[in-house]
């Protein structure tokens, strides 16, 4: 879990058992220890990750998970749906969100713009660090957890990469097997005439 | 990544399990090749062991995503990339094909909110009016035949803005300079003109007097299949849907054709639409849950139960129907005779001589015009119950729809109808149930049960209608029952036309249920328009109110009233009908204060666009685009706006701007938000376009004594020439 290590010093990754979920589960966390705003974050694996309640308000759906009437039970919130890294990254994301919002992207990307030109650097070089699965992985879980800057970021930088490419390069990129029959292909192929050719920048 | 640890489960709870898992339903077929192919979604991973890292491995990933992630990642695309992605796979196409998706590229908001599905198009248009396109010469070529050289020489119409333009460039076509050219012929001969052209896809069907030719757009340089038509008709307008050609013609017939059989052959059906020449067809399918023709006393046709007529005296009870139908015509039909026709009406039926009086009749004296049908000796054998029909017609003089034998080609394939009803029983029990209530609005009870009033209005209407027969013969169910049926037929197995929803192998009728019905509508000069269910091409509906002959139709999906045709006539009116009823809904007086010709009529209506609440009108010159509002009168948005030298032939929404094409040699782009023209094109066609269509960012257009069609395309930087091949021909 390499990813992790870059995470804030704020986060302290809490006891975790390597084994199955269910012991995992009784492992607890401290919760007690951590001030009185924090609250923990149990991925699937079992981990747990204490934040301050006031940075993952950014996630619409923490926040009203943590604003709920019963205090006590949203101290812990289960995300049983994510991995470790992921929510390890989520936290990180929202606590540099905390002191340094995302800029908005603007859509569509302007042609030639990449991600870069209109984060912040932090938010790029994050991104970035994000390999293939993991990204579409924070992808789901951004959407999930209704976090609307990080979904914009990795919907847009998983759609830079779609830009400015033939169909058959969009395929590669993806590594999409999913052919048109031929009559279709060339019905498409001549309707959509004008994207592909010539191309861009040619 | 390496202890990476990927379960199924989880991420469909992310996905939400409904996504996701027919996500991964529609594309297991795939699944095994995914798995060897090294990808490695989260869900293959399970099994297939752990992704490989490479960019390669989100193919599936990418697509299990939700619909909505998917819109949110393509949303960073622009307009050339949204093309792209649409044509890597089909589940990107699915989303990259979403409006709102192209919707969101548009700058600014769009007036009335209205926006062309054409995607294609209206991106062409985009780069058009951005000015980021420039128009080249595309490729060219075909041998010009004596006839062709001939036809061109003979221009000469249309110069009213016309000086300096090159006409008469018969032979010439080397010769045509790049500079503001853009247009090229490609053609074989016709010793008349192309009346008329439809596109679908990559194929394009043209009419030239009698004969249909079927191109495809590119690659091939004879044509796929021509078609003539019989007798002495010559086509007037044409649809082209997924495999299937459908022509109207200048005596009223409507006739279908399979374009995918090389070379032609005679028409797959053919029915006696109209009384006078067909103007338009359009097609339209239904939304789910809509029947068409239901419930409305409009659309109520020639029962043929125990009476024999459709609105017995004894059926006055029920009548009730029948007035608010008048009530409702009286709205906007004021003193027009509407009570006179009734009355009229209502003393032949008395009599019980009348069976299956079209609705049209009752608008036998609304109007002063003096239109009378042509004969048609052909139909003197309609029985008597036509001819006396046409006396009826008569008789109310100034009728403005008269009466004509189409009303024979009604009887006939209502009758056809009725007897395939008889003889299939439950097998055609749709058609039945709507031929129940219809009667049922007659006040006849008893014809809501299927049988009887099938049995006793094939029974009936036999006897009178055998000398009509032959309107309805090509629709007999007999034939075709559980066969393909090629009105339906549908090609390309995944494409997904709109005009027949249907698989072929629905065609049979106990498939009725589910299917989507998909109608077609033909305009016509008879001053009616019609509906025909696009499977069987059964009659299904008539929308009369228009005191000349339509000249546009369309039919559309609006916020306010649901589905919706509109016409648009000659008599300067536009009309909004409910679709499946034929009731009027709106009748937008478009011609007010606009004085064409004074002691004459009106403008006319050459031509109309509608889309969702918008429609957007042809009068003579001038554009004026309406919005309609539910349960107000419709509002006029732009007034008109439009100021071409002939009147408009054709006019197209793209977005915002409005295309219109009329006799002078200019298409035009207009912006309806502003109704300043955006651009003017010249084609250099040397004579007046008659109609154009956008495919692409191709611009398709014919024009007056010109047997070719003129491409005119556009690309997006200069030097970029050639990049088309594209041979379209007469």
């Amino acid at each position: 879990m390499a990813t992790e290590s870059g995470s804030s010093s704020r986060v302290q990754k809490t006891t975790s058992s390597d084994g199955a979920v269910g012991s995992a589960r009784t492992t607890r966390t401290d919760t007690g220890a951590s001030s009185s705003g924090a609250v923990t974050l149990v991925s699937m694996d079992g981990d747990g990750f204490v934040v301050e309640a006031s940075a993952i308000e950014v996630s619409k759906l923490l926040k009203a998970m943590v604003d709920g009437p019963t205090e006590n039970a949203a101290k812990e919130i289960p995300l049983t749906n994510m991995r470790s890294n992921v929510v390890a990254k989520v936290v990180e994301f929202c606590q540099h969100h905390q002191t340094d919002p995302m800029t908005d992207i603007p859509k569509p990307v302007q042609f030639g713009k990449t991600v870069g030109d209109h984060v912040q650097e932090w938010y790029s070089t994050f991104v970035k660090a994000l390999k293939d699965e993991m990204l579409f992985e924070m992808l789901l879980a951004a959407n999930y957890l209704d976090l609307s800057p990080l979904l914009e970021l990795c919907a847009a930088t998983v759609g830079l990469r779609a830009m400015n490419k033939t169909p058959e390069e969009i395929q590669r990129e993806f590594n999409i097997k999913e052919p048109f029959s031929p009559e279709v292909e060339r019905t498409l192929r001549q309707e959509n005439k004008w994207s592909t050719e010539p191309p861009i920048g040619s | 990544m390496g202890t990476m640890r990927m379960d199924r489960d989880p991420l469909q709870d992310v996905c939400g399990s409904d996504n996701s898992s027919s996500a991964y339903g529609n594309k297991s077929g795939v699944d095994e090749s995914e798995k060897m192919a090294g990808g490695c979604p989260a869900a293959a991973a399970a099994e297939a062991g752990e992704g490989d890292g490479a960019i390669g491995g989100q193919g599936r990933m990418l697509l299990a995503l939700p619909d909505a992630m998917l819109s949110e990642i393509l949303g960073n695309l622009d307009v050339k990339g949204l093309g792209r992605a649409g044509c890597a796979c089909r589940g990107l196409r699915d989303t990259a094909d979403d409006e709102r998706l192209w919707v969101s590229l548009w700058e600014g908001p769009l007036p009335g909110g209205f926006l062309r599905g054409e995607k294609a198009a209206h991106v062409a248009l985009w780069l058009l009016a951005k000015g980021e396109v420039e128009q080249t010469r595309v490729a060219v070529s075909e041998p010009s035949s004596p006839t062709r050289t001939a036809s061109r020489r003979r221009v000469g119409e249309a110069t009213a803005t016309g000086g300096g333009r090159d006409q008469g460039h018969g032979g010439a076509r080397g010769e045509e300079g790049p500079a503001g050219g853009g247009a090229v012929a490609v053609a074989a001969g016709f010793p008349v003109h192309i009346s008329c052209m439809a596109i679908n896809g990559a194929v394009i069907a043209t009419a030239a007097g009698p004969e249909i030719t079927v191109w495809d757009m590119e690659g091939a340089s004879a044509p796929r299949a021509r078609f003539k038509v019989s007798g002495h008709g010559s086509v007037t307008c044409l649809l082209l849907r997924s495999g299937t050609l459908l022509a109207g013609d200048n005596s009223g017939y409507l006739r279908s054709y399979d374009v995918s059989v090389p070379g032609g052959g005679r028409p797959l059906h053919e029915i006696r639409a109209h009384a006078d020449r067909v103007t338009a067809i359009d097609s339209f399918t239904l939304p789910v849950g809509n029947t068409a023709a239901a419930d409305s006393p409009v659309a109520e046709q020639p029962g043929g139960g125990s009476g024999g007529c459709y609105r017995s005296p004894a059926a006055e009870g029920e009548g009730g129907a029948w007035g608010r139908g008048g009530g409702q015509r009286g709205r906007w039909d004021q003193g027009h005779g509407w009570g006179e026709g009734w009355q009229e009406e209502e003393s032949e039926s008395g009599e019980g001589a009348q069976p299956l009086l079209p609705q049209r009749h009752l608008y036998g004296n609304s109007g002063a015009s003096s239109y009378s049908p042509p004969p048609h000796a052909s139909w003197g054998a309609a029985g008597e119950g036509a001819g006396s029909r046409q006396q009826h017609g008569i008789g109310g003089g100034t009728g403005a729809l008269g009466e004509s034998p189409a009303s024979a080609a009604d009887l006939g394939v209502e009758f056809n109808r009725l007897r395939r009803g008889s003889s299939h029983g439950g097998g055609t029990g749709e058609p039945l149930s709507r031929l129940g209530k219809r009667q049922g609005y007659a006040g006849r009870g008893q014809a809501y049960e299927p049988a009887g009033a099938a049995v006793g209005g094939g029974t009936r209407m036999q006897g009178r209608g055998r000398g009509i027969d032959r309107a309805g013969w090509a629709f007999d169910d007999g034939n075709n029952h559980g066969a393909p049926n090629a009105w339906s037929e549908e090609k390309g197995g995944e494409e997904n036309d709109p005009f027949v929803g249907q698989r072929p192998d629905d065609g049979k009728g106990g498939a009725g249920g589910e299917q989507r019905e998909v109608l077609l509508f033909t305009a016509s000069d008879d001053g009616t328009a019609k509906a025909w269910d696009a499977r069987s091409g059964r009659f299904v509906c008539l929308y009369a109110g228009h005191t000349r002959g339509v000249t546009c139709l369309q039919a559309t999906l609006t916020e306010s009233y649901g589905p919706v045709l509109v016409t648009g006539g000659g008599d300067s009116a536009v009309i909004v009908w409910e679709l499946t009823t034929g009731r009027c809904l709106e009748k937008l007086e478009t011609g007010a204060g606009l004085v064409i010709n004074p002691g004459g009529p009106g403008p006319r209506v050459g031509c109309l666009q509608a889309y969702r609440d918008t429609i957007v009108v042809g009068e003579d010159r001038h554009v004026s685009v309406w919005s309609l509002r539910k349960g107000q009168r419709p509002r006029l948005a732009r007034a008109r706006f439009c100021e071409h030298q002939r009147p408009i032939r054709r006019l197209d929404m793209v977005g915002p701007w409005i295309v219109t094409c009329s006799g002078d040699y200019v298409i035009r782009l207009w912006d309806s938000r502003t109704g300043l023209c955006v651009r003017e094109l010249e084609t250099k066609s040397g004579a007046a376009i008659t109609s154009f269509r956008l495919s692409g960012l191709c611009l398709l257009t014919t024009s007056l004594f010109d047997t070719s069609v003129l491409m005119t395309s556009f690309s997006q930087r200069r030097g970029s020439e050639g990049k088309g091949s594209a041979k379209i021909c007469d």
